[in-house]
């Protein structure tokens, strides 16, 4: 006759031999909070572990390379704004350099100044947006609320510029679409004034937490060879200690004559490129902005906001090609002109693909809460994923 | 690990945190007594500035039917038909004092393909046709948003 404690004892270790484990698929996504957008990933688990990481695409699929050769040079302006929703000041800047590449037009140096100001603007405002949504994934709700609200500033000022608040089609081929007004100037030294000590303030409250860090620090590790062979740009690969900056290496518009720096990762909490590095160099390309517009504000010269373009943009024939430091890397547009009013092929080379073509690589063997931290670091939108 | 390192991030998590959590108090003392930054939406209204593009409003009294704009929309939800006028009938100008040649016999947009991206009202030659700051005209039937601007009623 056994107790009663050892046959529990017994039916257990008797069910411990014979407990299955198994791979677990685990969808993602699409609907999840934490993807950013309609992103599915595939993920094969094992307990925690994740085995693999599938980033299924296309949800937002909407045909814009061959939508675009059925509207004139003027109509994509709108559709390339919908690319990265979040920086479609930045998108529209390509796509008109590109085009006016292709025409020859000179761009005049008010307009020039105009857009790098808006630009620079944007990319603070998309910054922002990582820096709330990043705090979100890792369970911080405050740095949320604060990107915000200083991203609503900006969008109050682009809205007062272009006449919208996120879609804006103010980069028109030729210069902007309407001039700089000096309350809008008047608006933005005051958002600079207001923002930048926040920059340092931010940093204390999220980057520097203990527990943002330890959650952040030797996760989604990316070294400089996977970076050169998938091709990243913008903070992937200065978040690994590379210098390179469009802005800087290859200049277009004004920013030859801007000063500023390039900040880059340093492995500083851990190891060189993991997500914190990522983190922390878009914290300080938001400071790097700031500089850049402070720069500018005050010296904008009079003149036309547009160069001479007609009602229908003339395009002869011939192509173009045209890259561009967006918030999220380079961003660059392949235009083919057959010389009529429409392009005849337009290729988008868009850098939020390429970051997450790395999810499975960097992902392999984490936990399933360290696949969150690295999907929020990459920084994606998934409207310019899929294009 | 050792007990100290443990200990030592322990002091860094209390202290990283407490200073995230003066930042807030912070925050939370200057909006109780400085205001909220938010707005209580239905009731209260933010200011919209000038220029702002809204939905699209045409002056049909102004315009000439030159269907600038249905070619300039890269969303082709502008629908116009115009017939030549009558010879007969006295000349007819608009408020600018250019000529109507044109009998504009139906001007239609759809609101909901609109993409609001300003190239018709930039392209029309006597600005008749403009963006209002108009942003709440949500309806329950979708044929409500086919804006028949000859016979508007709002």
């Amino acid at each position: 006759m056994s107790t009663t404690h050892e046959l529990v004892e017994g039916h257990l270790s008797q069910s411990l031999e014979n407990l299955r484990t198994d791979e677990l698929l685990l969808n993602m996504g699409p609907q999840h909070p934490s993807t950013h957008g309609v992103l599915r990933v595939v993920v094969v688990t094992d307990g925690e572990i994740v085995k693999a990481a599938k980033p299924e695409i296309g949800y937002l699929h909407r045909c814009f390379e061959k939508h675009s050769e059925n509207v004139d040079y003027m109509g994509v302006a709108p559709y390339v704004d919908r690319l990265d929703y979040l920086a479609s000041m930045n998108n529209a800047m390509g796509w008109a350099i590109a085009v006016e590449g292709m025409v020859g037009i000179e761009v005049p140096r008010r307009a020039e100044f105009i857009r790098v100001i808006t630009a620079e603007l944007q990319r603070i405002a998309s910054h922002l947006m990582s820096f709330g949504t990043y705090g979100l994934d890792m369970g911080a709700f405050t740095a949320f609320m604060f990107g915000f609200r200083d991203r609503e500033m900006i969008l109050d000022i682009f809205e007062m510029m272009s006449g919208a608040r996120l879609l804006y089609n103010y980069m028109w081929v030729g210069g902007v679409s309407r001039d700089i007004s000096p309350e809008a100037i008047a608006k933005i030294k005051n958002f600079l004034d207001y923002f930048e000590p926040k920059i340092d303030e931010y940093n204390d409250l999220l980057s520097f937490n203990k527990i943002f860090i330890e959650r952040t620090k030797n996760v989604g590790v990316i070294d400089v060879e996977t970076c050169h062979s998938y091709g990243l740009t913008g903070v992937m690969l200065r978040g690994c200690g590379v210098k390179w900056d469009l802005r800087k290496e290859v200049p277009y518009s004004i920013y030859k004559e801007v000063e500023f720096d390039v900040p880059v990762g340093s492995g500083e909490m851990g190891t060189l490129g993991d997500c914190w590095d990522r983190h922390i160099v878009r914290m300080r390309e938001m400071k790097e902005s700031v500089r850049i517009v402070r720069q500018l504000i005050d010296n904008i010269p009079a003149g036309p906001h547009r160069g001479k373009v007609g009602k229908v943009v003339k395009v002869p024939a011939g192509e173009s090609f045209s890259r561009t430091e967006c918030p999220r890397g380079e961003l660059a547009f392949y235009i083919v002109s057959d010389g009529s009013a429409k392009p005849f092929r337009v290729r988008c080379k868009s850098p939020c693909f390429l970051n997450i073509s790395t999810l499975d690589e960097l992902t392999r063997g984490v936990m399933v809460a360290d696949l969150i931290a690295t999907i929020g670091s990459l920084d994606i939108v998934l409207g310019e994923v899929d294009r | 690990m050792t007990f100290t390192d443990y200990l030592e991030i322990l002091k860094d998590i209390v202290v990283s945190t407490a200073k995230g959590m003066a930042i807030t108090w912070r925050t939370f003392v200057k909006v109780t007594t400085k205001g909220a930054i938010t707005i209580q939406y239905p009731e209260m209204r933010d200011q919209i500035p000038l220029g702002s593009r809204g939905l699209l409003f045409n002056d049909v009294e102004d315009c000439i039917s030159c269907k600038q704009c249905a070619a300039a929309c890269p969303v082709d939800c502008i629908h116009i038909e115009a017939d030549k006028k009558d010879a007969s009938v006295a000349p007819d100008f608009t408020k600018g004092g250019v000529r109507k040649t044109l009998d504009l016999k139906r001007f239609e947009i759809d609101i909901s393909l609109c993409c609001y991206c300003g190239l018709c009202s930039a392209a029309c030659p006597t600005d008749c046709l403009y963006h209002t700051k108009e942003y709440e005209y949500s309806v329950y039937e979708r044929d409500k948003h086919i804006m028949d601007y000859l016979n508007y009623q709002r």
